[in-house]
């Protein structure tokens, strides 16, 4: 089995193992993915105008678009 | 079983086809799911430029779809270092990975093999507003917004131009014309494209075997989750596939038995699984491409975090880091 699949980073190997948190989580799990690019296209325009990294508000006099046509990534968030 | 074991099955099929075979996996793990994308390409790239010009390639290939336009430039790749490109298809196989299939000289499917239609849905920035997330806007399928007019047209036997017009006003009115200008740009896009790659094989079909199609994958199944068995593909649609003999069949799929289970495809992708402490780290693989020269897989790399609240706790994951990496 590969070393990438479902590693824990957290677990170092010369560390006592950490028992699983058995707690059961009765609310959501929220899926973020950080420094997802953006871009802004404009209404008159249609085209991008600038990517960049959205962290939250708005963006003022176009619409955001998340910037993941080149990504095989496919989380759903 | 590990890589070596996966190098045996791969060389054994290599040997029973008289070809080099490369494997490429986009994972439909639950909450990591992973699609057809141009990032891929240089992947695949690195493969092709070890093995070398070769007189057949055969791309064993697992996947849901993704996006349309790669596998235009996927095949033309492929064709770049070998006259006869062919597509093995142990199991799913669907819209863009249909779409590459077409481009193949020979598509070999095993009993489990399934292909999909070519009728994809489209975002773009004047879709309908996902009421969930104001980012994010709700794909129109293409063949819905034609379906739409046909029902106007044929069922409800409405024919006048004013009535028509009227249809298309109301239609109009709950998405933006300019979308709406982007499904039809995708519709033409997506037959040129099944055309094109058709184009591409070594032994061109008849023009009327290829229009029938390129018909059928696009608009004649009706439905986006149709699945194609390798009888269909043959006697109903005429596709170029030939039936994996029972030897070859078993070593296809045990291939993608293990490929499934390196990859954990059946098991959700729970973050409460690996969970351990405030926060913890994590990379989970979720694609890959491996030959007998080398393995890559996609990577999400995060973090998981916990927020206990007086009604229950939730749980974060944050996905910091994406992409390919080379293991081999």
């Amino acid at each position: 089995m590969s070393d990438y699949n479902t590693r824990n980073l957290s677990q170092k190997s010369d560390e006592p193992v950490v028992e699983k948190d058995e707690r059961i989580v009765t609310g959501r799990i929220n899926f973020n993915i950080v420094g997802r690019k953006y871009y802004v296209v404009s209404e008159s325009s249609g085209l991008p105008a600038a990517d960049f990294l959205y962290s939250g508000g708005n963006a003022r006099g176009g619409v955001i678009v998340q910037r993941d046509w080149d990504n095989s990534g496919d989380i759903k968030v | 079983m590990a890589r070596p074991q996966r190098l045996e099955l791969m060389k054994s099929i290599g040997q029973k086809r008289g070809s080099v075979v490369i494997s490429y996996v986009t994972g439909d793990r639950e909450n990591v799911s992973t699609r057809i994308a141009p990032d891929v390409v240089r992947i695949i790239f690195r493969h092709l430029k070890i093995i070398g010009s070769r007189p057949q390639i055969d791309l064993f290939l697992y996947t849901r779809g993704g996006d349309v336009l790669t596998p235009w430039r996927l095949v033309n790749l492929f064709r770049e270092f070998t006259d006869r490109f062919c597509v093995l298809v142990p199991f799913r196989a669907y819209s863009a990975g249909t779409l590459l299939c077409l481009g193949a000289d020979e598509i070999v499917m095993g009993k489990m093999g399934e292909l999909g239609p070519i009728d994809p849905s489209v975002v773009n920035a004047f879709n309908p507003q996902d009421p969930a997330n104001a980012c994010a806007r709700l794909p129109v399928n293409i063949e819905d917004v034609y379906s739409y007019m046909a029902l106007i047209a044929e069922k409800m036997g409405i024919h006048n131009e004013e009535a028509m017009a009227r249809a298309f006003m109301v239609l109009s009115e709950k998405i933006h014309p300019l979308a709406l200008g982007n499904v039809h740009r995708n519709w033409m896009l997506i037959r040129s494209l099944a055309n094109k790659m058709l184009g591409l094989r070594s032994g061109r079909l008849a023009d009327e075997q290829e229009q029938n199609i390129v018909d059928y994958l696009t608009e004649k199944l009706y439905a986006h989750n149709h699945m194609i068995a390798r009888r269909e593909a043959v006697e109903e649609i005429g596709l170029p596939v030939v039936y994996a003999a029972d030897e070859l069949d078993d070593l296809m799929w045990d291939l993608h038995e293990d490929l499934a289970n390196e990859l954990k495809l059946r098991d959700p992708f729970n973050p409460s699984d690996i969970y351990r402490g405030e926060r913890t780290e994590f990379e989970v693989a979720s694609g890959i491409v491996e030959s007998e020269f080398g393995t890559d897989y996609y990577i999400f790399s995060g973090a998981v975090e916990r927020k206990d609240y007086s009604d229950g706790g939730q749980i974060n994951v944050n996905i910091n880091k994406q992409g390919w990496c080379t293991a081999i």
